[in-house]
Order: C-alpha cells, then structure tokens, then sequence
C-alpha cells in the first residue's frame, strides 16, 4: 500500500523531526508564549510551500496588521507581495466572526479565494480569537466547522494558538480533534541565556523524533537542529569503538559497527551476492584511514577487486601504494609493479610455515612506526584457507591467530559458506567470534541476519537490497 | 453632518488602498481603523466606490467585505490590427 | 374686486367711524356703509335712534343689495330715488386704485327745491311701493318733516362733502390694506425661509413658495440655462400654467430669450398682437397681456429667469407691485448666488482631496500603477462617475496600453485605437488642453492629452453626462491629468536613467574582452555572484543591480566614471573603495568602506577562487571588510552548495541518525571543524553532543563511557582546537555552519 506523501514543510529539520514532513490534509495547532516566532513558523511553511513546493496558501490574522507582517518579513528576505502576484499567497485581516460566516458560506470568501489561488495551506493566527466569539458552546462549534473546512478542501493546516493561557487548565478540547501539536518554547540555557525549543507532542500519521530540539530564527526563517541524545536511539556501545560498515541499516543492527579488535564471521552462501556487502566493509576501512591486510579469493583477483572498491569511491591501489593495504595471495597471479610491495605470496608456502611466513613479513609492519598507531583490519576469506590448506589447517590455525591479532587490537572480518564446511567446523567458528552474520537465498530474496554479536542484540531476518548508489545494498 | 469634501478624500484613500494592496479584503470596521478614520464615513465612502465598480461589495451593513476589482487593462493593443 | 372690507382692522374702524359721524354732522345727512353685500360696515351716523337697523338686518340688507346691483359699476357719487318717489340719496362709491371695492358711502336723505310738496302728496308717500320695512319708511318720513328741501347750492355742498367722505375711507383704507397685506406676505415668506435652513430645500422650492403668494403677475415661471444658449422653463404656477413646465427657449428668441440678454428686468405690456406672443399661446395661454422678467444671475453670468404673464382680464392689480418686484429681482439674485455656489461647491469638495491625493502618489513607481490611479481617481472626482480609460505609448512600436473601467470590451479598444491615432500619432507639437469629444457611441467624453518629454504620450478620458457636466468639472480633472503627467515623467525619467546605466556598464564591460578575456570572466562571474547573493537574499535588487554594474567597470578607472554628471557615482565610489580594500590587506585595514565595496571585495574573492570557493570563504579573511557581511557570505557560498544537496534529499525517507549529522549545515561545520584540527572519529562524537548541550554525565550515558573518559576527550578536543572550553567549542562549531 502507498504510503500517502508528507506535506514538506519546508522549515529546516522540521521534516526531520517528522521524518518526512506533515501528512496531507492535517490540522496542526501550533502554539508557543509570545515571542517564541509563531508568526514565522506559520509564514516559513506558507512560503516555503509556495516557492519550493508550488503549493499556494492562506494566512489569516486576526490581530496582526498585515503592513506589519509584510514588513517583518523582508527581513527574512520573503517577498510577500511579489507572491501575492503569482496569486501564491493570500494575506486575509479580518474579523472573526465574519471570517466564520465567510468559511461557513458555500461559495463565500474563502471559497473564492481557495479557488483562485488553487490553495493548499493555510495558517491561523490565532484559533485562541475564537474564544471570544459566543460562549463555549459555540466555540467547539466554530472549531470543529473550520477544521472540516480544512479538511473539505484538502488543505494542510497551521492553527497558531497562545499557550500561555492553558497553564494549569484542563487540556483544550482542540487537541482532541487536531492530528497534531507542536510546542514552541523559551527554556534558560547557560544562566545568562534562553534557548528556544520546539516540540511535536503529537502528530497523527508518521513518526516523530520526540523530545525538544534546539531552533534558531538565521537570515532566511526558522532553523531546526534536531537533539539526538534520545532515549531510545541510545547506542549500546562497549568502550571500545565500532567500525561502520557503510552500510547505514547494516550499522544500526549492529549498534553502530563492528567493535574494534572483534572477530566477525560473515557466512555467504554461493548464491548469495555478498560482494557489495564485503567490498562496502572493506572501502569503510580504507576511507576511515585504517591499514589493512586482506586474504584475496582465488574467484577475486586484485584488479577487480581493485575495481569494485573503487565504485565505493575509495582507491585500494592508492592504499597499497602508500603501504597500508596488503595483500595474502595464494595463487600466482601478477600485478603492478608498484603494488608487488604490498603482496604477501603464500602459494609456495607450506602449512607449517604459513604463520611464521605471515608473521615474519607482517609483524614488522604492524608495529612499524608510521603506522603502529593506526587501526588495522584483516579481511579472510577462508574459504581460500580451506580449499588451499584443508579444514584442519583451518582449525588449528585460526583460533590462534585471531587471538594474537585481536591482542594486538586488530578487528577481523572473515567470510565463509558454512553449508560448505560441515556442521563441525561451523559450529567450531561460530563459538570463536564475537559475531556472525548469516546471509543465505530464500526464493527471489537474499536475507541477512545477525545471529551473534558482541552487544548481544541479535536481529530478525533482513532482505538484502540492492540500491543504485553506494553502498549499493540496503537491508530492509 | 459629514462634509462631503472629507467623503471624497476618503474616496480617494480608500481607492489609494486598494492600488496598494490588490489582494486585501475588508470590512469598514478593520478599514476604518487602518486608515484611521471614522467607521460611518468609512462606509460610506467604500458604498460609494463599489457604486463605482471600483470595489466589489459582498454582504450588507457592517458585515460587508469590500475587495478590488482591477480594471480592464490590455497591454498589447495592436493599432495596426483590424479594429 | 379687492375685498377691503374683510381687511379691516379695529383702529381703522374706529377712525373710519369717527370720520363717518362727522361728515354725516356736517352734511346733516344719515350716512352709513355697506359692503356689496349690502351689508353695514359702519353704524349710521347722524341717528337717535338706530334700532330699526338692528331690528330689520337682513331686510335692509336686500333691499341694499338690490340697489347696489343697479349700481354696478358706478364710478362716481349718484343722487339716487330711493324707496320713497322724490327722496333721494347720494351713493358714493368706495375705490381704491380704481379698483372696486364694493363698498358704498350712503348719505340721506335730500329733498331737492320745489319738490317736497309732491313727495307728501305723492299717492305712495304712506306706503311705497319699495319692499322696505314700514319702520324704515317711518324713518325716512320723520327725517322729511324735519329736514326740508334744500337748495341747489346745498346739494352740490352734500355731495362734495360725501365724495370726499368717500375718499378718505378709501385712503384710510388701502394703507391699511396694504399694511395687512404686506405683514401676511412677509409672514409668509419668513416660513419658507425658516424651513429652507433646517431641511434645505432645493431651490425650485423655495422659488415656487415666493412665487406662489406673489399677485404681481397671474402666472409665473422659472427657466434654468441648460445649454450655452439654450434655456428649458423648469417650473410654473398659476392658472393654466401647467404646459408651460419644459418648454424650451433659445437666446434673443421671444420675449423671455430677448429679456435674459439683459441685466436689468424686463417688461412687455399690450402685447396681444405681437408675434413673439405665439410662444405663449402655442402653450394655451390666450391672452397674456403683459410680461416681466427677472433675470437670474451672478455677476455677468445669467443662469435663467424667473418671469410673470398677467392677462388682460387682470380684475385686481397687485398690491404693492414695487415690493413684488424688487422681491423677485432680489430672488433672482439669489439664486443667482445659490447655483455659482454650487457649482463651486462641487469643485470645492473634490480639490481639497485632490490635494492630498497628489501628496500620496509622488511615490508611485511604475506607469500601470499610475494608470491605474489615474482611472480610479477620475471616477472618484467627477460628478456623475460611469467610465474612464487611460492610453498609454511607451515605446516606438505599435502598440499601446490601456486601462479602463466603466467599458464593454470590443468598444473600449476601438475607442482606444481612435484615442492612439489622433493624440499619439501625431509628430507635430503636441497640445496640452483638453477636448469634448461628443461624436463617441457611448458618452460624452472629455479627453486629456498628457505631455511630456516633447510628445504626447498617454491619454485620459473621462465620461461626463452632459455638456454642462462637462464644463464644470473640466478643471478639476484637468489637474488630475496634469499630475499624472508629472508623476508618468519621473517613472519614465528613473526608467531612462537605469537603461542608460546598464546600457553603457556593458559596453564598457565588453571593451574589456578585447585586450583582457580573463578579467572579462571575471568581473562577469563577480556580478553573477552579487546578483545570486541578492536573490539568497543578502541585499536587495536594487542594491544588487549598482553593485553588479560596478563589477563589470571594475576595470575602468573611478574618476573617469566620476566624470559622467549623474551617472556612475555610486559605483565609482565602490570601486574606489574596492580597489582600497585591496590595497589594505598590506597592513591593518583601518579603512571604512562602503558596503557595496566590501561586497565586490567578497564577490571577486569567490570568483576568484572558482571550485575552491568553500575553502576560500571558510578561511577568509578580508581587512575592511564587515565581518557579519563576511559570515552571511560564508552562509551564501554554502548554500550555493548545500541547495543542490538538499533538492537530492527531499525525496529521501527518514534518514538514520548518522546521516543527519552529515547532511545538515550544522553537521558540515562539524566535519569542516574534524578535518580542521584533526579530530578522531570518537572526539568527534563527544564534540557532537557537547554541541548540542549534553553535559558530561549525559555524554558519558550517551556514549556508554566513563565520566572520566569524557573529560580526556574534551581535554583532547579543546587542545586540538585552540579552545579553553566548551562555550567557545560551540561557537565554533556554529561559526563554521550557522553563524
């Protein structure tokens, strides 16, 4: 099912606050102690909504002359009567009572005005004027007949309302019948200072970044910096640091990354196209400067590999050049000539020798002095050790050299096709690493699935999806 | 009695308006105060002016609404065109 | 007949009474009054005992009246036989002005010489054959046996003496009557006067009731001018009078068109067999006999008449026809008055607001609106508003603008082509006055040509009701048309001025790509720049505009600018000033310069920087130059950057909490601050919610660290940054994004 489109409102970090922006057709009581800007608020989203989204709207004051909001809203560098002539906006100062009798009126005023403009918001400053036509009765009346009238003609709406007459009263009925409500606040920062704080109590339609955000009126309008110290997007993170993985939805699983210095095990079945989701991991490595050491596959050689990393817009030759990418390679296969530096030739190396070979050559340079105090990452895929050096090699070899890497703070990344290694081995490696992530093919769609992980959080099945831009995958 | 000279100048502030803010909409009473003048001469002369054409004039008394109606403008008279 | 003896007051009965019983002592006669009724007026003088008056009233009363019948007519005192043969009666009527009143002096009774021994023998003395009552007879025959005959010399004696007695009634009389009359009349008039200042009656009003009471002539009427020449009778009473109402005369045709050629009143008298009479009797009004007039006028202005026909059967002519006639003149006079006033009025009322009007649309800056108001306003000033239409030729081709209210389409184009072709075609000298145009479809139309800069340029139009209208409000729209010409000069000079700037900024700008194409680009690209940063919204578009002609001109020296009077002084001031901010970044900018020099400085340091602009602008540092310019620049060229960026994202869903930090302007003047001073990723995170206010102990839940652990880290950040803490952190921070 479609979701319905947000209006955008078009103030900054307001349609990040409601991921997206307000739903159509809502009524919106916005309301705040004097000063707090409501005016602006209200007039951003008119003209925002004029210029940027071709969506016409209606501002109607009560109180306020209009040669007074024209004027002040130059200085937001808002030209409202040049809008005025596009027919993109209406600035109606009138009495309530009248206005009512108007909206309430098949082809009134409002009706007319709607038309010609092909209107799609409207402000109201202020629904509080209300109050003063007729008793109470009649004000939920009134209230409720603008508000279908909003919603008769599809309009997206603002009803600015003072909030300083509400303290220690009941809740006003509007809220019942609004879809949303913010809040615009003064709130004392640092002694001498106030800070100004908007925000969503409530909106009906989408989800909200709850909580007060910090806003500022700059040159152009309103300007929103949405908080993050947010109860529940809190990462759970150990001390130590996380590793992204470029992948943003691959992150979140993971609380924020791959904790340095852990041992993450990726299982890929054959058919799965773990490709993006290895080279993505990798390019994170190489942009966030860390030095790395990667086991190439015998299906993989370095130009292509090379090649893949490079749409991730990060050069592995240029990393191997400068001496901080190297590469174990089991096979012959020949490169450039300025990156045979960086190669680590095992083919002719036995078992027996391989972790002396490997720790003669790289021991050297992980504790040499340019790059003794980077990060460094250690990509394998044992699927080569297997079919290169047997399981056993595999068995034994593998717990002791994680262990000494990860003492010396190294995080490794290893991949391998569990289905293929047989329930012992799998078992035996799921038990040695911190963390594992599964990704199989089920039908027409690739799953992920985190199924251990340092912080404990394990996740459901995800859908593998591919994106057009990098990282080029998404998990859903 | 309301001197006809100051109906007249009102006539004019009121038309003065108008050409300022074609898109404006009101009622003798917010007029009135915006210009700053008595609501009953306000009136009078908005009757006045919608007699004229000049205004549009919907509602009766002092719930009327009074709006512009722009005049008839052609910017391309082509004098050479058939008339 | 003129009914005097309804008019007598109490002292003029006394006086009229004494009289009476003197003469009748004098002559030795009874003498009394009667009306034409026969009816006694006064009491009989000269008689014991008047009972029998009493007793036989309405008897005596006949029996007069049929005399008085017989003597219809009678101008002179008779001697009568009267009711007993050979007794006799002098009669005398009672005239005033020869004018019959109906009231008869009776003096008796005479018995002429030789004649009272047949009056006794007379077979009827004892019972005359006359209808009066015995006792009245009786009366008589005393008044035979004492009085005796009398000799001729004594007859002519009596009727002298009754005669007189006659005249003097009549003289007392008509003063009185007159007095009567004229307090009535002036009563009357004081009424209509009263009533004229409380509801205002219109002029016709207060006429019709001066007239109406008037008995100068038998009918009147009031003509107004309509027309130069022309003349239509608006009003008349009287008898008849009623088919007169509308007719029209013309100047020096019949007696009303020849008397308002004339100042002074006028008066035809016997005019039965003059021709100019038709007029008259074509509206059924026979025998007029006699006619006056008055003119209505002001100074040399004559606006009608007011006039008066008496016919010749006129039984009673007027009272006090002295007094009627200067009443009338003196009428005419004011209404004279009254209508210059009103047309003044009505010219009064609107100059007033025309003055104020011509202080509010000085300020007016383009031709539509001046159109517009010129339109609007002519509606508001004259006095029947129904259309208007203003033409307007702004530039060599051929077309025209027009606005007009009040017109049917197809109709207000044609008639704005004709207005074109016969005022804005001409190459001749232009003339400035205006003209009635009466051979338009629609309306009579007053037509204002309005001049300036050595051509007509525009039009305006005006419909009027009538020709008289038209007159009277000529002058008034004659100065609205005479503003707008002024107001459409100073738009149309301004418009000159800034074509002839740009124009000439670019020619200048174009000689510089024959000897240096870089500078070329250049000083384009800085005017590009100024004019994106007016559209952000840094300046306004006029500042813009002088601001981008002295980039262009960069390159040609100020005070060869200078030397175009009007011209070029403000951008040569801001190149000069430009060109000072560069030379001060030597030594310490003490310099204040204009802020479109400042401008150009920031403007070419961005062009000059090209790709690198972000990195410039973060850095830059510019003597003379207002630093919150330099920071809203810095916000500028950002957003030069960002827009492309944010128009990508708007369609995106919600975006992670990681992908805000690096999107928003805030986020970049972090990453710009970590690349900066070299910031770890985790500093950077630590210096990410100090920004946004988090305390250490939050940081420290947030991050899921020791407290202690924060502490390193600011410590760290605030080294690397050069900051002694957070406050300044923050500032930073902003600085670098928000500002």
């Amino acid at each position: 099912m479609q979701k319905k489109k947000a209006v955008h409102t078009g103030i900054p970090g307001l349609d990040d606050i409601l991921y997206g922006g307000v739903p159509p057709g809502a009524v919106v009581i916005l309301e705040g102690e004097p000063g707090t800007g409501k005016t602006t608020f209200g007039m951003q989203f008119l003209v925002e909504g004029a210029i940027k989204h071709d969506e016409p709207g209606i501002y109607i004051t009560f109180e306020e002359l209009p040669e007074q909001i024209y004027d002040d809203m130059t200085s937001f560098g808002w030209d409202l009567r040049d809008l005025e002539r596009q027919n993109k906006l209406r600035v109606i100062c009138m009495e309530p009572d009248i206005l009512l009798e108007q909206m309430l009126q098949p082809h009134g005023l409002f009706e007319q005005i709607v038309r010609e403009i092909g209107c799609k918001r409207v402000v109201i400053d202020s629904i509080s004027l209300f109050r003063m036509v007729g008793d109470e009765e009649h004000v939920r009346t009134n209230v409720y007949s603008i508000r279908n009238i909003m919603r008769k003609h599809s309009l997206t709406s603002f009803f600015i309302r003072e909030y300083s007459e509400f303290e220690g009263m009941s809740m006003p009925f509007e809220n019942y019948i609004c879809d949303g409500i913010v809040r615009l606040s003064l709130k004392p920062l640092m002694d001498k200072y106030r800070k100004r704080t908007i925000e969503v109590l409530k909106m009906r339609g989408t989800r909200i970044l709850e909580g007060e955000h910090t806003y500022k009126f700059i040159h152009n309008g309103v300007y929103i910096v949405p908080s993050l110290s947010m109860a529940e997007d809190k990462m759970l993170i150990r001390e130590a640091e996380v590793l992204s993985t470029g992948i943003d939805s691959l992150d979140d699983l993971l609380a924020g990354g791959i904790p340095r210095g852990s041992v993450f095990m990726i299982d890929t079945n054959s058919k799965a196209n773990y490709r993006y989701l290895l080279s993505s991991i990798y390019s994170q490595r190489i942009k966030d400067d860390d030095c790395t050491v990667t086991m190439m596959s015998g299906n993989t050689s370095l130009d292509t590999f090379a090649d893949t990393i490079e749409l991730f817009g990060v050069s592995l030759r240029e990393a191997a050049r400068k001496g901080k990418a190297f590469f174990i390679e089991h096979y012959r296969r020949a490169v450039e000539s300025d990156l045979e530096k960086a190669i680590v030739r095992v083919d002719k190396v036995t078992n027996e020798e391989y972790a002396q070979v490997l720790n003669e050559r790289l021991n050297p340079i992980f504790e040499c002095e340019d790059l003794c105090d980077k990060r460094w990452f250690v990509y394998y895929d044992l699927n080569t050790i297997i079919s290169e050096r047997g399981k056993d090699f595999l068995l034994r070899y593998f717990a002791e050299e994680m262990s000494m890497w990860r003492s010396l703070g190294i995080t490794i990344v290893v991949h391998c096709n569990f289905a293929e290694i047989g329930t012992e081995t799998a078992s035996f490696l799921e038990r040695t690493c911190n963390g594992v992530i599964r990704t199989w093919v089920d039908g027409n769609y690739q799953y992920l699935q985190v199924t251990k992980s340092p912080s404990g959080r394990v996740s459901a099945p995800h859908i593998i999806a591919n994106v057009a831009e990098k990282p080029f995958v998404q998990l859903i | 009695m309301v001197a006809e000279s100051d109906v007249i100048t009102l006539q004019m502030e009121c038309t003065l308006f108008f050409e300022n803010n074609p898109y404006a909409i009101e009622t003798s009473s917010g007029l009135s105060k915006r210009l700053g003048r008595s609501q009953q001469v306000t009136e009078q002369a908005l009757n006045r002016l919608a007699e004229m054409s000049i205004l549009e004039k919907n509602g009766q008394g002092m719930r009327a609404i009074y709006r512009y109606k722009a005049p008839y403008i052609q910017t391309e008279v082509d004098l050479n065109a058939y008339d | 007949m003129l009914m005097i003896d309804t008019h007598m007051m109490n002292d003029t009965r006394e006086i009229c009474q004494e009289l009476q019983d003197t003469y009748a002592q004098l002559t030795n006669l009874l003498v009394f009054v009667t009306n034409h009724e026969g009816q006694l007026i006064t009491a009989p003088s000269n008689i014991d005992d008047a009972s029998v008056f009493d007793k036989y009233g309405s008897e005596l009363q006949n029996m007069f009246k049929t005399e008085i019948d017989k003597l219809q007519g009678i101008r002179h005192t008779i001697l009568s036989d009267q009711w007993v043969p050979g007794v006799k009666w002098l009669i005398a009527p009672v005239s005033v002005d020869q004018s019959d009143t109906g009231m008869y002096v009776w003096g008796g009774i005479l018995i002429q010489q030789g004649t009272l021994q047949s009056i006794i023998t007379h077979p009827n003395y004892l019972q005359p054959e006359s209808g009066a009552p015995a006792d009245f007879i009786e009366l008589m025959r005393s008044w035979i046996q004492n009085t005796g005959e009398i000799s001729p010399d004594q007859e002519i004696f009596k009727r002298e003496k009754i005669t007189k007695f006659a005249k003097a009634l009549s003289l007392i009389l008509k003063s009185s009557f007159k007095e009567n009359r004229l307090t009535q009349r002036l009563n009357a008039l004081n009424e209509t006067l009263i009533t004229d200042q409380n509801i205002g009656n219109p002029i016709e009003e207060i006429t019709r009731a001066v007239l109406a009471s008037s008995d100068l002539a038998d009918v009147f009427g009031f003509a107004l001018k309509t027309a130069p020449g022309k003349y239509t009778i608006m009003n008349s009473m009287g008898m008849n009078s009623g088919t007169l109402g509308g007719s029209i005369f013309h100047e020096g045709e019949g007696f009303l068109g020849q008397a308002v050629l004339s100042p002074q009143p006028s008066r035809w008298r016997d005019i039965s067999r003059d021709p100019r009479n038709h007029f008259f009797q074509q509206k059924g009004l026979d025998s007029v006999y006699e006619v006056q007039c008055f003119p209505i006028r002001y100074e040399n202005e004559v606006y009608g008449l007011l006039f008066g026909l008496s016919f010749k059967e006129r039984s009673t002519p007027s009272i006090n026809p002295q007094f009627e006639e200067t009443m009338i003149s003196l009428m005419g006079w004011y209404i004279g008055n009254h209508i210059t006033y009103e047309k003044m009025e009505k010219q009064l009322q609107r100059f007033k607001p025309l003055i104020e009007l011509s202080r509010m649309i000085i300020s007016v800056q383009d031709i539509q609106r001046v159109m517009f108001m010129l339109v609007d306003m002519s509606l508001n000033l004259v006095w029947n508003p129904s259309a208007s239409i203003v033409v307007h030729r702004s530039s060599e081709d051929g077309k025209i603008q027009m606005v007009a209210r009040g017109m049917q389409s197809p109709k207000g184009e044609t008639y704005a082509k004709d207005i074109a072709r016969r005022y804005l075609d001409n190459s001749d000298k232009p003339g400035a006055s205006s003209f009635i145009n009466s051979s338009t479809p629609f309306s009579l139309m007053l037509e204002y040509p309005i001049v300036y800069a050595d051509r007509t340029r525009a039009v305006l139009c005006v419909a009027v009701s009538n020709e008289q209208e038209g007159e009277e409000c000529r002058e008034i729209l004659s100065a609205l048309a005479m503003m707008g010409s002024v107001v459409m000069k100073s738009v149309h000079d301004r418009q000159q001025y800034l074509s002839n700037s740009n124009r000439f900024a670019h020619i200048l700008h174009e000689a510089i790509r024959e000897w240096n194409v870089a500078h070329y680009q250049l000083t384009a690209d800085a005017q590009k720049i100024v004019q994106e940063f007016a559209m952000w919204g840094g300046i306004i578009k006029e500042e813009a505009e002088v601001i981008g002609r002295a980039c262009l001109m960069s390159c040609t020296d100020p005070s060869m600018l200078r030397s175009f009077p009007h011209l070029f002084q403000q951008e040569a001031e801001m190149i000069e000033d430009y060109k000072h901010i560069q030379d001060d970044q030597s030594i310490l900018g003490t310099g204040s310069y204009s802020k479109g020099g400042q401008i150009m400085a920031l403007a070419f340091a961005i062009a000059t920087a090209g790709d690198h602009d972000m990195r410039v602008v973060n850095d830059l540092q510019i003597n003379g130059v207002d630093q919150g310019l330099v920071s809203q620049f810095r916000l500028f060229v950002l957003s030069r950057h960002t827009l492309q960026t944010e128009i990508n994202l708007v369609e995106e869903k919600a975006p992670a909490t990681k992908t805000l930090t690096a999107e928003g302007a805030e986020g970049r003047g972090l990453d710009a601050i970590v690349k900066q001073f070299g910031l770890s990723p985790r500093e950077k995170e630590v210096l990410e919610l100090v920004v946004k206010a988090s305390s250490n102990k939050e940081i420290a839940a947030t991050l899921f660290i020791s407290e202690h652990t924060v502490k390193n880290h600011l410590t760290n950040i605030f080294n690397k940054m050069g900051v002694t803490d957070r406050a300044q952190a923050i500032a930073a921070v902003f600085n670098k994004s928000i500002g």
